[in-house]
């Protein structure tokens, strides 16, 4: 079983990298960090917090075109032109499939957080010398690895929710769409939430939308690796046992998207 | 195939009950409302619903934002009330998005008091700077000083300069400034050192409301 699913995903992973699209998206992360820096050179104390700011940005934005034009298309693609049916012939199994689809995008996924964090790295290191010392502002040689590692476990998430979909959507539309909609309703969400804790609109929200949001959100993988990383960035010391809750929370919720979509994909009709 | 069915249906049940402890139990603190002793107008929370999960980001280009205003209205001739308002509601927004980014503070708190001739909403800034920045002492020390020059709030400027003295590292200045407004017996040569040392740490495109309030001391000397 581990040899095919070791082929599909190596086959996963070929089929992406020799996609001229995905190598301008990788050049593109590789290159992209160099824009934090000149972005953060137009404020005059805080320059290291900017520079991390702009990677916070950059590594959201790979993260949802990664999601949407790479993850969404190729799994879609699949099921619109019955690729699946050539990589389903015995003695491959469905949920073999399923998991050698989804390490093979784990894998491309994690190079491309990957390239975010050495390129913000080697930035860090070599444009920022001796003479921005005072105004680092928590910036170090590790901070880009930090933010592109708890941005990847916080991406995952969003890609067993995108999987899950995959184990019952139609064609390219329905994935593009549905995934779409968890990646905007999961980044409004806490912001709305926290708007409806301040008194003056919790005055005139009902009583019962705040328990309904919330019952809602608790479905949508949490998008909440910006604020450990954030403050990891900003030098303050956060607990080991809350980032191993929150490495927990997110591969739980990946491992249960991947359960419940063998469990679907094993029984639908293709 | 029934037992691997079964199998799998337990296992998912018992990742939900884990996923669902895991939140509960790291769920993110509420905020606390920050307060001064001034009525400060916070921004609705519209604006951090559009910044997401990229406030720090937004903030940042709030702070451009805040640049090209006092860049337009320093500029015209007249006194423009309108700008120096959407300036002041652009500072709070950026601060309001990241409490922690100083140099908001850093440039905000001195156009305000001198540029803007809003020396309370410049403490009250400076209020939620030394609560979200505990360990900077320059924050404190410059609306201490605004406090009691500008706003004659001999009260917070002795509060606020009691802050500064007792934050890590402040200035001999910073102590010998909270025990005279203590005393509320600050002399003409003390507000000019202050000035001084304040032309030194801000940018020169902002040393003009600064400059001028010096020279509003010198001549009442002469």
């Amino acid at each position: 079983m581990t040899r095919i699913v070791f082929l599909i995903s190596r086959l996963t992973c070929l089929e992406l990298l020799q996609n001229k699209a995905f190598r301008i998206l990788l050049t593109a992360a590789a290159i992209a960090p160099m824009a934090s820096f000149i972005f953060s050179n137009l404020f005059m104390q805080n320059i290291g917090k900017v520079f991390i700011d702009g990677l916070l940005a950059l590594n959201h934005l790979f993260a949802w075109l990664f999601i949407l034009f790479f993850t969404a298309p190729l799994l879609g693609r699949d099921l619109e032109s019955k690729t699946c049916y050539f990589l389903l012939c015995p003695p491959v199994t469905r949920n073999q499939y399923l998991i050698g689809r989804f390490i093979g995008l784990l894998l491309i996924f994690l190079l491309l957080f990957a390239v975010l964090a050495i390129s913000g790295t080697l930035i860090t290191w070599v444009l920022f010398d001796s003479s921005y010392v005072a105004y680092m502002a928590g910036l170090t040689l590790t901070s880009p690895v930090s933010i592109a590692f708890f941005l990847f476990l916080n991406y995952l998430s969003v890609m067993g929710a995108v999987i899950f979909i995959f184990s019952w959507a139609t064609g390219i539309a329905e994935l593009m769409l549905f995934s779409s909609a968890i990646l905007f309703l999961s980044w409004i969400f806490p912001p709305v939430l926290n708007a409806l804790q301040n008194p003056e609109v919790a005055k005139q929200a009902p009583s019962w939308s705040t328990f309904l949001l919330d019952s809602i959100y608790q479905l949508l993988p949490h998008l909440n690796g910006t604020t450990i990383a954030t403050s990891i960035a900003y030098g303050e010391k956060i607990p080991l046992i809350h980032i191993l809750a929150f490495s927990f929370e997110h591969i739980s919720y990946v491992m249960i998207g991947v359960l419940l979509a063998s469990i679907i994909f094993k029984k639908r009709d293709l | 195939m029934r037992q691997s069915f079964i199998l799998k249906l337990i296992l998912l049940i018992a990742l939900i009950l884990a996923l669902l402890t895991t939140r509960m139990q790291y769920a993110n603190e509420e905020e606390t409302l920050l307060t001064s002793e001034f009525h400060y107008h916070s921004p609705s929370a519209f604006n951090k619903l559009l910044w997401g999960h990229v406030q720090g980001l937004g903030a940042d280009f709030m702070l451009l934002d805040v640049f090209l205003l006092y860049d337009t209205a320093s500029s015209t001739k007249q006194k423009s009330h309108v700008l120096w308002q959407a300036l002041l509601e652009t500072i709070q927004l950026a601060q309001a998005l990241d409490p922690k980014f100083y140099d908001v503070y850093h440039i905000a708190i001195p156009i305000l008091a001198y540029d803007a001739e809003l020396p309370k909403e410049s403490i009250s800034l400076a209020y939620l700077g030394a609560k979200a920045l505990p360990l900077n002492w320059q924050i404190p020390f410059t609306a201490g000083f605004i406090a009691y020059d500008t706003a004659h709030d001999y009260h917070n400027a002795a509060k606020l300069m009691t802050i500064a003295a007792n934050a890590p590292n402040p200035p001999s200045l910073a102590i010998h400034l909270a025990a005279r407004f203590l005393k509320k017996d600050i002399d003409d040569a003390s507000a000019i050192s202050f000035l001084k040392h304040m032309l030194q740490i801000t940018p020169k495109k902002y040393h003009k409301g600064i400059k001028k309030r010096l020279s509003e001391i010198i001549n009442k000397n002469k």
